[in-house]
């Protein structure tokens, strides 16, 4: 008896083994059977946005990289690769671009990875799928020019990654060919998306916000008069045409409250966190000080200017950014657009095309007057220049504007201790990217580094 | 001296044999002379020569001269002699006469003269004659006993037979201590594969936490590092070097049979200092632990064994009256080095400033709020015994230690109850079970901006501790340490039960089936709360995390064995198995902030819930696996062993994995033309070996293109792509080739092995870099290569042994090259950590790479540095060892053990920050030496706020020489003696005194050579990073056995 007891367990064990191997993934899900219908879609067009919210984006340390680089903050903390910004001496190491540059990427795989699924999605409600489809190109031009502007020219990914080599490995693009690409999905956009703003999500306000920024900026590059004159079109009709107005109290806008000025933010709540407050608060008051306002910018702001006390704040002596100050629950949003820089690029756009002083001015000081400052009455144009550039660098402190508007403009060299050298103006593509990426060798690199 | 003759006649023979005996009892002449038979005396003497190794044996005048001390191995040969005598007595006719022969089933079937043939409980025998032959007259319901020296003894019942012939089998244990391997025991000099064995001696006396901790030093190609001294943290153990890349390095852990789950599973982050689930497992618990380091005896664990296997062996009950055995231990701990920081005046002279008010200057030494002097303790009582058919090993043990960082500490109780039972004759069955729970204080660890020791460094001594109401005062740059020590909570309790059942059947004498059912089960639940009194706290009214992790994992092994002895010199044992292996893992997480009062520590009242989610994992795996061990006349050895493991990591078409291995031993010291060399040499081993090993240690499911859930936005949930797809995902695969001999001289006074090998890993289970452009920053692929070939020499001697001195060393030597191969088009891996630790071809693992500093530029005060980066360090030790000697005098016994690494390089991560003279962080004395004025010529650079040269970028500057060498163990004991001993009705008592890590030589600047932030990580070596380090501990026991 007793053997065939043993021998039935034998039978049993090998029984109990045939689904052994057989097991499922608990938290995700094959990517064919992904993304099938209409919520499927949504979800991943929610994992795009989410990709936004990244430490290394948006989150916090582009917009710190384009502070810190400038006159606008320095580094108080512990974090060498962001002493190195702050120097403008950054080494192709620097974990904190790297950072940048594969969480920008991040979002443009995702992106793509919706945008090729798509097509085949059924069961949506009236225009829902152009719009998904609009936001989505929206997106990845955002993505693709806040690389532009900070690296040059980068490589260009309408694609999702497959494992093939061709596809992992693509070469940098020429700059023009990146802003290219912008402007390709700039136009798809703005015939797909929605013209509704909603907050955190993109609309076509930002769709006409981005075409703004870019020209400016590509005239920069080009001196050719039709990009001023894009950037001239799609900031008057984000000023005109979505009932936008400027928040009278320029302090409400960092309250954390829903206003009539926002464009696009990226939207964090109490479960979808970030760590800004916390990085720019004194450790007095729980933060971790990484940064501090610049001392240049603290002599240059106006102490009866009114953005002084809603942008700074002070503990003791020791200054602090007070643009972000959740530090309990980490639920700042971060303005991408908003509507004063419109007006700003307005004026400036005018102001290069030589328009009448008045016209710029008209753009220039409902600024200026909301901030409790006298109007600007001037109408030589070197003064009115240097007085847009300084309402940029006071309107946006701390929104990680200035370092890209004084290399755009040329005047990093001017202005900054740290730059001596133009190649300076450029970040260094990642070391890891240049090790990984057999189409990007070392012969690739911006020049300097 | 004294003599023995003894004359022992019977009716064909006579024999005479002559002993003469030392004073202290050591027999040093023997001799044996058959006055009618020469031949029958040679024998004789060369089989007491087999059995008892001894060297001096002339055929010519038949004497045995012991040059030998050890006393108890004569006093044996002496019993024997006289039971045989007796034997020669003792013929008595009775009722029936039973005839037949004796013979060995050793040599040829060769007729075994002097066997001793016994009524079972009289005092009745016989023996046999020159041929084998014996006759005896029994009752026929008796049982005859057939003993011999060196031989098992077969018990055979009479059953009214006339004729009984007996073929005697080997005794084994002559062959050495059994130890174990797996699925099953073999006798040391069978072994054919390389192992290393730690037995109990090596355990006990250490009060240590872990038996990694217990492994290190001990055995020659097992590197364990402690990493950090953090209580209850993990180890890195590495056999014979890192072989993978991105896969797990860390061996197999087997205990008592069955795989158990290792590694960290916490969820509150404490990067690099992870919990260690083998901390569950007593070391006081364990009888021996095999290391199975080459292919031949680790390939049957398949596709886990490239790392190697441990194998953990627990005490197990004796046929005995219980005996009880009481431990206790009580020590106190502290730190062997501290960093010299700059106090206020030097702080304020380094940053140009002066204190508020001169006469009230505050002047922190955060170290000493932070640092403490801590106790540790384990008491233990254990009961060993049984009957014939059921023995039990049953013990309970408390162990509690406090952290020498304010806030760290770890208790844990353990029990275990192990029992055996036999069915019947043919069936045996038994149970272990090891039942613990631990408490874990834990403070954030190196990395976090929230560590107790970590700011203690960093911050200035400007700052005060507490403000003028007393309160903690938060002016300094990093969150005050005494309150996050002191206020913090993270405890992890983990609760586990590791057991297993198990039944063996001899369906017939030769074969037997078994089957064993194993669970670990380890659940462990992390509490943590940071109230407002901290700074991270503060930050948002309280925060807590409640978090648990369930983890079993159940295996069965299901085997069959066949052993025989074929024509006598075929030694054979075939086995086959099947086994399987079902893992789950269930973790839930949950973070909530803003609490009402700092009383109020769980979640319930917590304000806002920030995080809240619950993952599963589960996992198969599926082998089949046959072994089949043969010796000819325990002379050539070969082993040869093949697995096949069936792994849900991989797709349904690379599921299967094969891992074959044979190894072959040569026992030169048996053949006759060594026996007749006369050199000192008892046992002469060479061993080779070749096998073929595999590693699964991978995430799940790389292998297919995956959509995750968790990116969420707007309060919506989101999905998002996870990784490139890899569906020819299958094993890393080791090649291993190994070779050695073994050699004892002089009755093994003096044991030397040395071993070779080489292992080539291919198929590396590789998470390959690839251009970050793609939106992923790597792909899991089976590229590249890389080797590990080393030496190994343990040597063992007895220095001296005389009745009341004795001496013993033992040493053990090894050196491991690791070198990369290649890689996904030979790119480079970069950039690794605080280090910069780097995988380049043709280099070992990790090695540090980065600028090359060239000194101080006198005229500037800046490091010039070289224009590329490059090889700067290397954190792999060219050696490795231990060294330990055991001395006992009288009643006194003292074991030192020592320990070393040299010519690894270690990254000193923390000077990135003390010696940067910017920012915030206290600097250390060394920047008193600083560059201040053109001319001066110093290692230190410039104190500049900006540093536009980026000095303390990671360069050669910051590489240090890490060997070392660490009186990891000395304890002293007094056993007492007799007398004492019944007064106390003790069976044996002893008092003891022991040191770990009393004295560590070093080079190194920081707190502890021994070292590594992030300790598990494949590739971060060698790296410093406010590491906590480890400590020194002297503690006082007793043992008493009952």
């Amino acid at each position: 008896m007793k053997k065939i007891y043993l021998i039935s367990t034998f039978i049993i064990a090998t029984l109990v083994s045939c689904d052994v191997l057989d097991v499922d993934p608990q938290h995700s899900i094959p990517a064919d059977g992904a993304v099938n219908n209409r919520t499927d879609a949504i979800r991943a067009l929610n994992g795009c946005y989410d990709s936004f919210q990244a430490a290394g984006y948006y989150g916090r340390n582009y917009n710190a990289a384009g502070d810190l680089s400038s006159d606008i903050l320095s580094w108080s903390g512990t974090t060498a690769g962001y002493n190195q910004m702050d120097n403008n001496s950054i080494l192709p190491d620097n974990v904190i671009v790297e950072g940048i540059w594969s969480s920008i990427y991040r979002a443009l795989n995702r992106i793509n990875s919706l945008k090729e699924r798509l097509p085949e999605v059924e069961g949506f409600e009236d225009n829902e799928k152009q719009e998904i489809q609009g936001e989505l190109h929206f997106l990845r031009a955002l993505a693709h020019y806040d690389l532009a502007r900070m690296f040059g020219g980068v490589p260009v990914r309408t694609s999702s990654a497959t494992a093939d080599e061709d596809d992992l490995n693509k070469p940098r693009n020429e700059v023009s060919e990146v802003f290219q690409s912008v402007f390709d999905d700039l136009e798809v956009a703005r015939q797909n998306i929605s013209s509704e703003i909603i907050r955190g999500r993109a609309s076509l306000a930002a769709v006409l916000a981005l075409e703004a920024r870019a020209n400016l900026h590509y005239y920069s590059i080009t001196h050719e008069d039709k990009y001023l004159d894009a950037a001239l079109n799609a900031a008057s009709s984000v000023i005109d045409d979505f009932g936008l107005e400027l928040e009278q109290d320029f302090a409400y806008l960092f309250s954390g409250n829903e206003n009539r000025e926002s464009i696009f933010e990226i939207e964090y709540n109490e479960q979808d966190r970030n760590r800004l407050a916390e990085y720019f608060f004194p450790t007095d008051i729980s933060g971790r000080y990484e940064f501090a306002p610049d001392s240049v910018l603290l002599a240059d702001f106006p102490e009866d200017d009114l953005r002084f006390s809603a942008s700074i704040g002070f503990l003791d002596d020791e200054p602090y950014v007070l643009k972000y100050n959740d530090i309990e629950t980490g639920t700042d949003n971060v303005y991408v657009f908003r509507l004063a820089e419109m007006y700003l690029i307005y004026a400036e756009a005018s102001l290069l095309k030589g328009d009448d002083p008045v016209e710029i001015r008209q753009y220039l000081n409902p600024i200026v007057e909301r901030a409790g400052l006298d109007e600007v009455t001037s109408d030589d144009y070197e003064e009115l220049r240097e007085e847009i550039a300084q309402q940029r660098r006071l309107e946006f402190a701390f929104e990680g504007h200035r370092w890209f508007d004084l290399v755009r403009t040329g005047q990093a060299l001017e202005v900054l201790e740290g730059v001596t050298d133009n190649y300076q103006t450029l970040f260094p593509i990642p070391l890891n990217e240049i090790l990984a990426n057999d189409a990007i060798n070392d012969e690739d690199q911006n020049p300097g580094y | 001296m004294s003599g023995i003759l003894t004359i022992i006649a019977t009716e064909k023979n006579i024999i005479v044999s002559a002993f003469i005996i030392s004073n202290w009892g050591d027999l040093i002449f023997m001799q044996i002379s058959c006055l009618s038979c020469y031949e029958y005396s040679d024998w004789m003497c060369k089989r007491v020569r087999k059995i008892s190794g001894i060297v001096f044996c002339s055929n010519q005048t038949n004497r045995i001269i012991n040059t030998n001390q050890n006393s108890t191995r004569m006093k044996k040969i002496i019993t024997s002699f006289a039971l045989l005598v007796m034997c020669f007595w003792a013929v008595n006719a009775q009722t029936i006469e039973v005839t037949g022969i004796v013979t060995s089933h050793m040599e040829d079937d060769m007729p075994l003269p002097g066997v001793t043939v016994q009524i079972k409980n009289t005092d009745q025998g016989t023996i046999t004659d020159m041929d084998g032959r014996y006759n005896i007259e029994v009752d026929g319901a008796d049982t005859l006993v057939f003993s011999y020296v060196g031989m098992l003894t077969e018990t055979i019942p009479v059953e009214n037979r006339r004729n009984i012939d007996v073929g005697l089998m080997m005794d084994v244990a002559s062959l050495g201590e059994v130890v174990v391997v797996g699925y099953g025991t073999e006798s040391s000099r069978l072994i054919s594969g390389s192992l290393g064995v730690v037995g109990e001696g090596e355990i006990r006396d250490v009060p240590m936490r872990t038996l990694d901790g217990v492994l290190q030093g001990r055995s020659a190609g097992v590197q364990i590092t402690q990493n950090s001294g953090t209580p209850g943290a993990a180890t890195s153990v590495r056999i014979r070097g890192n072989s993978s890349i991105s896969a797990g390095n860390e061996p197999l852990y087997v205990v008592d049979g069955i795989p158990v789950t290792t590694g960290n599973y916490g969820q509150v982050g404490f990067s690099g200092q992870g919990i260690n689930a083998l901390s569950d497992i007593n070391p006081n618990d364990i009888e021996s632990i095999t290391v199975l380091k080459d292919a031949s005896a680790a390939a049957i664990y398949g596709a886990r064994a490239t790392n190697g296997v441990i194998l953990i062996t627990t005490k197990r009950g004796r046929e005995q009256k219980t005996q009880l055995n009481f431990n206790a231990t009580y020590g106190v701990q502290d730190l062997e080095n501290r960093l010299e920081m700059l106090n206020a005046q030097q702080w304020h002279e380094l940053k140009g400033t002066s204190p508020d008010d001169p006469d009230n200057v505050t002047d922190t030494d955060w170290l000493d709020h932070v640092l403490r002097t801590a106790p540790i303790a384990n008491y233990e009582l254990s009961a060993n015994g049984g009957s014939e058919n059921t023995q039990f090993f049953i013990s309970g043990s408390y162990y509690t230690q406090e952290g020498i960082v304010l806030g760290t500490s770890y208790e844990r109780l353990n029990s275990r109850v192990n029992i055996d039972h036999k069915v019947n004759e043919n069936f045996d069955m038994g149970a272990s079970f090891g039942v613990s729970y631990s408490l874990n204080n834990r403070v954030e660890g190196d990395q976090s901006l929230n560590a107790p020791l970590a700011n203690a460094i960093a911050n200035p001594p400007i700052y005060p501790v507490y403000d003028e109401d007393g309160n903690y005062a938060e002016q300094a740059p990093f969150a005050n340490p005494v309150a996050i020590g002191n206020e913090a909570i993270n405890e992890a309790h983990s609760y586990r039960t590791i057991g297993n059942i198990f039944g063996d059947y001899r369906i017939l004498p030769n074969l037997t089936i078994g089957t064993k059912w194993g669970f670990d089960y380890l659940s462990l639940r992390e509490h943590s709360y940071d109230p407002i009194t901290t700074r991270q706290g503060a930050r948002s009214g309280g925060i807590g995390l409640e978090a648990q992790n369930n983890v079993l994992n159940i295996v069965s092994n299901n085997t069959i064995r066949y052993t025989n002895t074929f024509a006598d010199v075929h030694n054979a044992e075939l086995l086959a198995g099947y086994s399987f292996e079902i893992f789950q893992r269930r973790n839930q997480f949950i973070r909530g902030v803003d609490f009402p009062n700092e009383q109020l520590q769980y979640l319930a009242e917590a304000g806002t819930i920030t995080d809240a989610y619950a993952r599963a994992v589960n996992r198969g795996m599926n082998s089949y696996f046959g072994q089949l061990k043969y010796n000819f006349d325990y002379r050539y050895i070969l082993t040869a062993s093949a697995r096949f493991d069936g792994s849900s990591k991989f797709s349904e078409e690379n599921r299967y994995g094969f891992f074959p291995a044979v190894s072959t031993a040569w026992r030169v010291s048996e053949e006759n033309f060594f026996q007749n060399l006369d050199a000192p040499v008892n046992e002469l081993r060479l061993r080779a070996s070749y096998g073929v090993t595999g590693n699964d240690g991978i995430p799940d499911f790389a292998y297919m293109a995956l959509y995750g859930g968790g990116s969420n936005y707007l309060g919506q949930s989101g999905i998002y792509p996870l990784g490139l797809a890899n569906p020819d995902l299958k094993w890393e695969t080791t090649y291993q080739f190994n070779a050695g001999f073994d050699i004892g001289m002089w009755e093994d006074r003096l044991e030397i092995s040395l071993d070779y090998y080489n292992n080539q890993t291919q198929d590396l289970l590789f998470s390959r870099p690839i251009s970050m452009s793609s939106g992923y920053s790597s792909i899991t692929t089976n590229i590249g290569e890389l080797e590990n070939k080393g030496l190994e020499l343990s040597i063992k001697t007895v220095n001296v042994e005389t009745d009341d001195f004795f001496w013993s060393s033992s040493f053990n030597l090894s050196r491991n090259r690791n070198k990369v191969l290649s890689l996904y088009k030979d790119q480079p891996l970069d950039n690794i950590g605080r280090g910069s630790n780097s995988v380049r071809v043709g280099e070992p693992l990790g090695i540090f790479y980065g600028y090359e500093s060239y000194g101080v530029d006198p005229s500037t005060g800046d490091i010039v540095f070289s224009d590329e980066r490059k090889k700067i360090g290397d954190p792999n030790p060219d050696f490795t060892g231990g060294f330990s000697n055991d001395l006992a005098w009288r009643n006194f016994e003292l074991s030192v053990f020592l320990q070393f690494s040299y010519g690894n390089d270690i990254f000193n991560g923390t000077r990135v920050f003390i010696e940067s003279m910017k920012g915030n962080d206290n600097q250390t004395t060394a920047v008193l030496d600083r560059w201040t004025e053109p001319g001066d010529e110093t290692n230190m650079p410039r104190a500049t706020g900006r540093d536009p040269n980026n000095n303390n970028r990671i360069s050669s500057r910051f590489i240090e020489d890490g060997s070392y060498l660490r009186v990891k163990n000395l304890t002293l004991s007094y056993n007492l003696d007799g007398n004492m001993l019944e007064t106390l009705r003790m069976r044996n008592a002893r008092v003891f005194v022991t040191a770990q890590n009393l004295l560590t030589f070093t080079n190194y600047s920081g707190m502890d050579p021994e070292v590594n932030y992030a300790g598990d990580d494949n590739l971060v070596l060698g790296t410093d990073f406010f590491t906590y380090p480890q400590v020194r501990t002297v503690s006082f026991g007793i043992n008493v056995g009952l």
